[in-house]
C-alpha cells in the first residue's frame, strides 16, 4: 500500500510569534543589539522613536529596555539560547548603535550615527551612516557604502567592499579581496593576505595611503595627475605602469623596494605585495 | 522521437508525471522497443534500492559536542552569550608584550623606520637602501619578539583547541583555513629572509604577517570561549 | 514516502517513535529529552549527510544540524511530525553549506567522468561498487536531487524550491542520476528483460 507523506514546501517554518514595540528615545541615545542568530535590519527615520519589530519562536521573548542613554534590545529564553529572531528596527537619524550576533546577518540604511556591527558567520552591508563605522565578521561579505565618518573593517574569509567613503579607511582581511571604490579619504590602509586589493578613489595631496597583499595582487587605479611619492615592495612580484605615468626607474629591474616620485610627491603612497602584481593603472 | 528522447522521459513516466498524451504515446513505444523496457526496469530497480537503504549511526558519539555548543546540561545557568570578540577582553601578558613590540616594529613601525631610512630630500627615483645601524637595532628586537611571539601562539592555539567544540564547525573550518594562509605567507617570508636578512621590506612584512596572526588567533580564542 | 507508481514495495525507514512527549520537555529546556530526540533521529540525518556532502562533512553537518533543531524548537508548532520538520533543517542546512563549500573549493564539476557511464552492470562483479558509493560518486547536482527524491521522498517542486533550481532542472537531474546509478546496482538474479 502506498504511502504518502503530508505536502510540506521545504521552507522553514512559520513564525509563530511577533513583537513590535516603540519607544521614544532620549537624544543621544545608544542602541546595543546582541542577536545570537537570525537577521538584523536597520533603517531610519525622522522621529525620536525607535521601533522593534522581531519574529520569533513562541518560547523566546524579545525586550526593548531603556536605561539612561543605552536602549538594549534583547532575546531571551529561560534555558538555552534563544531560536533565530528576524529584527526590524527603525531608529532616529544619526543614532550610535552596536549590533552583534554570531550566525546573524546585519543590514543598515539610513543616516545612522557611530556604529559597531559583528558578525561570526553573517554578512554586514551598511549604507549612508554618517559617524564612525566599525564592521566585523569572520566568514561574512562586509559592504560599507557612503559615509562620511572613519570606517574599520575586520573581516577573514568574507570579500569587503568600501565605496563612496570620504573618511578614514583602514580595512583587513585575511583570505579575501578588498575593493575600495571611489573612496575620498586622507588616510587609507587596506590589506590582505591572500586576495586582491583594489583602489579606484583619490590620492590627495599630504595623504598616506598603504595597499598591501601577500599573494594576491595590488591594483592602483588613479588619474596620472596625483603628486605622490610611490613606494613600491615586492619579494617575488612583478611591478608594471601605465605609461601615461612616467614613472622612470633607475635600475632596469628594481629591487624588492624602491621609490619613485609623482607631480611634487605630496602624498605618500605604499603598494606592497610579496607575491603578486602590483599595478598603477591611469583612470 | 529519437530513442534518446524517449529514455529521456522514462523517469517521469516510472514516477507518474507524464499527462494522458504523453503516457500513452510512451506506452505504445515501450510495447515496441525492448531496450526501453529492460531501461525502465533498471530504472525501477535503482528506485527500489534507494528506498531500501538504511541509515547508519555516526562512527563517534557526537553527543556531547552537541550539547556542549548549547550550553547544556547547566539548564539553570543565564543564558549563553556567544557575543562577537569586540566585547571580550582577552588578555595574556605575553600577547600584550608581543603586540607592542610587533606594532613597534611591524606596520606602523614600517612607517617609522620608513621615516629613519629615507634621505630627507626626495630626488626624482630613487630605491631604498638602508643604513646598518638601523638594521642592527631591528635585528636586536627581533629576537625578542620572536620569543615572546613564540609563546603568545602557543598559548592561544592552546586556548582555541580546548574550546574549539563550542564553535560551530563552519567558523572552526574557516578561521582554520584563514591561519594556514597566514602560515604559508609566513613560511615563505621567513624564507625570504633568510636569504636576505638586512631587507627592510622583508623585515617589515614578516614582523606584520606576524602581528595578523596573533591578532586572528586573539579573536578566535576570544570567540571560542565567549560563553564565559 | 514516494513510491515509484509501478510496483509498489512499502519499506519502512526509521522506527515510528513518539516524539511528541519528549519534544514538548525539550522545548522546555530539558537536556535529556533532547538527548532522546538526537539518539532517535541522529542515524537518519548522518546518512542523510553523508550521501549528500561525503563522509568526511557528515559529522560537522550533523552537530551543526541537531544545535540549530535545538535553536529553532521554539518555532516547532507539531503541525508535522518532528522527524519531518527534523529533516527538513537538515536538508536546509546541507544545501546551505554546498553553496559555501562550493565557493571554496570551486568544484562545480557536473562533469560525468567520476562515474562510469557503462549501461549494463559490469561484466565483472568484483570490480563493483556499491550502491551507496556509486551515490558518492554522482555529480553534485545529480546527486542531491537523488538523494531527496528517490531516498528521502521529497517531491520536484520542493526540491526545486529548496535548490533555487527550475522543476525542469531536477527532474533532469533526477533521470540522469538513476541512468548513472544503472549500472552500480548490486548484481541480483536473472530479472532483465522481464517487466
Amino acid at each position: 500500500m502506498a504511502i504518502t507523506v503530508p505536502v510540506l514546501l521545504l521552507a522553514a517554518a512559520a513564525w509563530p510569534q511577533q513583537t513590535d514595540t516603540t519607544v521614544a528615545v532620549p537624544r543621544g541615545a545608544r542602541l546595543e543589539l546582541d542577536a545570537h542568530a537570525g537577521t538584523i535590519r536597520v533603517a531610519t527615520w525622522e522621529r525620536n522613536e525607535l521601533r522593534v519589530r522581531a519574529e520569533h519562536g513562541s518560547r523566546d521573548q524579545v525586550t526593548v529596555e531603556v536605561r539612561g542613554s543605552v536602549v538594549k534590545v534583547d532575546a531571551s529564553r529561560r534555558y538555552g539560547i534563544p531560536s533565530f529572531v528576524e529584527y526590524d528596527l527603525t531608529v532616529p537619524r544619526g543614532m550610535a548603535m552596536e549590533l552583534g550576533g554570531v550566525e546573524t546577518e546585519i543590514t543598515v540604511e539610513g543616516p545612522v550615527g557611530d556604529i559597531t556591527a559583528s558578525s561570526v558567520e553573517g554578512g554586514i552591508s551598511i549604507r549612508g551612516a554618517t559617524g564612525t563605522v566599525s564592521a566585523n565578521s569572520v566568514e561574512g561579505d562586509i559592504v560599507i557604502q557612503g559615509g562620511t565618518g572613519t570606517i574599520h573593517v575586520t573581516g577573514v574569509d568574507g570579500e569587503i567592499r568600501v565605496s563612496d567613503a570620504k573618511g578614514e579607511v583602514t580595512v583587513e582581511t585575511v583570505d579575501s579581496d578588498i575593493t575600495l571604490e571611489n573612496v575620498d579619504g586622507t588616510s587609507v590602509d587596506a590589506g590582505t593576505v591572500d586576495g586582491t586589493v583594489i583602489y579606484r578613489g583619490t590620492i590627495h595631496d599630504g595623504g598616506r595611503y598603504r595597499f598591501t597583499s601577500h599573494d594576491g595582487d595590488v591594483l592602483l587605479e588613479v588619474p596620472e595627475t596625483i603628486n605622490a611619492t610611490v613606494t613600491v615592495a615586492t619579494f617575488e612580484g612583478s611591478f608594471e605602469a601605465d605609461p601615461a605615468f612616467k614613472v622612470q626607474l633607475t635600475q632596469a629591474r628594481p629591487g624588492k623596494r624602491f621609490s619613485f616620485v609623482l607631480g611634487n610627491g605630496s602624498a605618500r603612497v605604499e603598494l606592497e605585495s610579496f607575491d603578486g602584481g602590483i599595478r598603477l593603472i591611469r583612470r | 522521437m529519437t530513442p534518446d528522447q524517449w529514455t529521456a522521459r522514462l523517469s517521469e513516466y516510472l514516477d507518474g508525471e507524464l499527462d494522458g498524451a504523453e503516457r500513452q504515446a510512451l506506452d505504445a513505444h515501450l510495447d515496441k522497443c525492448a531496450d526501453c523496457r529492460d531501461t525502465l526496469a533498471e530504472l525501477k530497480r535503482v528506485t527500489l534500492r534507494a528506498t531500501a537503504l538504511s541509515d547508519r549511526e555516526p562512527a563517534a558519539d557526537l553527543w556531547p559536542g552537541i550539547a556542549a555548543r548549547i550550553g547544556l546540561p547547566a539548564a539553570t545557568a543565564a543564558r549563553v552569550s556567544r557575543l562577537a570578540p569586540r566585547r571580550w577582553s582577552f588578555t595574556l601578558p605575553q600577547l600584550a608584550a608581543a603586540a607592542l613590540l610587533l606594532a613597534a616594529v611591524g606596520a606602523g613601525g614600517f612607517w617609522a623606520l620608513q621615516q629613519s631610512l629615507t634621505p630627507t630630500p626626495v630626488a626624482r627615483t630613487q630605491p631604498e637602501t638602508a643604513p646598518p645601524e638601523g638594521l642592527a637595532r631591528l635585528a636586536s628586537r627581533r629576537d625578542e619578539v620572536d620569543d615572546v611571539y613564540d609563546r603568545a601562539v602557543a598559548d592561544l592555539e592552546r586556548v582555541l583547541a580546548e574550546n574549539r567544540s563550542r564553535l560551530d564547525t563552519a567558523t572552526v573550518r574557516v578561521l582554520e583555513e584563514s591561519l594556514r594562509t597566514i602560515d604559508r605567507a609566513l613560511a615563505r617570508a621567513r624564507t625570504a629572509l633568510a636569504q636576505d636578512p638586512s631587507d627592510s621590506y622583508l623585515n617589515a612584512h614578516l614582523a606584520e604577517t606576524m602581528r595578523r596572526k596573533l591578532d586572528l588567533l586573539r579573536r578566535a580564542a576570544a570567540l571560542a570561549t565567549a560563553s564565559s | 514516502m514516494h513510491e515509484p507508481s509501478v510496483g509498489a514495495l512499502t519499506v519502512n525507514r526509521t522506527p515510528a517513535v513518539d516524539d511528541a512527549a519528549d519534544v514538548a520537555l525539550a522545548q522546555s529546556g530539558d537536556g535529556h529529552a533532547f538527548e532522546r530526540l538526537y539518539r532517535g533521529h541522529v542515524a537518519r540525518v548522518h546518512s542523510l549527510a553523508r550521501r549528500m556532502a561525503g563522509p568526511d562533512e557528515a559529522d560537522e553537518l550533523t552537530q551543526d544540524t541537531f544545535v540549530r533543531v535545538w535553536e529553532k524548537l521554539g518555532t516547532f508548532r507539531g503541525e508535522a511530525a518532528f522527524g519531518t520538520w527534523l529533516h527538513r533543517l537538515a536538508v536546509n542546512l546541507i544545501l546551505s553549506r554546498r553553496s559555501r563549500m562550493g565557493r571554496d573549493r570551486q568544484r562545480f564539476d557536473d562533469a560525468d567522468g567520476a562515474l562510469d557511464l557503462r549501461p549494463t552492470a559490469p561484466a565483472r562483479p568484483e570490480l563493483a561498487i556499491d550502491f551507496e558509493t556509486a551515490i558518492a560518486r554522482l555529480p553534485e547536482g545529480a546527486k542531491h536531487v537523488f538523494v531527496l527524491h528517490d531516498v528521502e521522498g521529497y517531491r520536484h517542486d520542493e526540491i526545486a524550491g529548496q535548490m533555487g533550481i527550475a522543476v525542469g532542472t531536477s527532474k533532469a537531474q533526477l533521470h540522469r542520476a538513476r541512468m548513472l546509478l544503472r549500472g552500480h546496482l548490486e548484481p541480483k538474479a536473472k530479472e532483465r528483460g522481464r517487466r
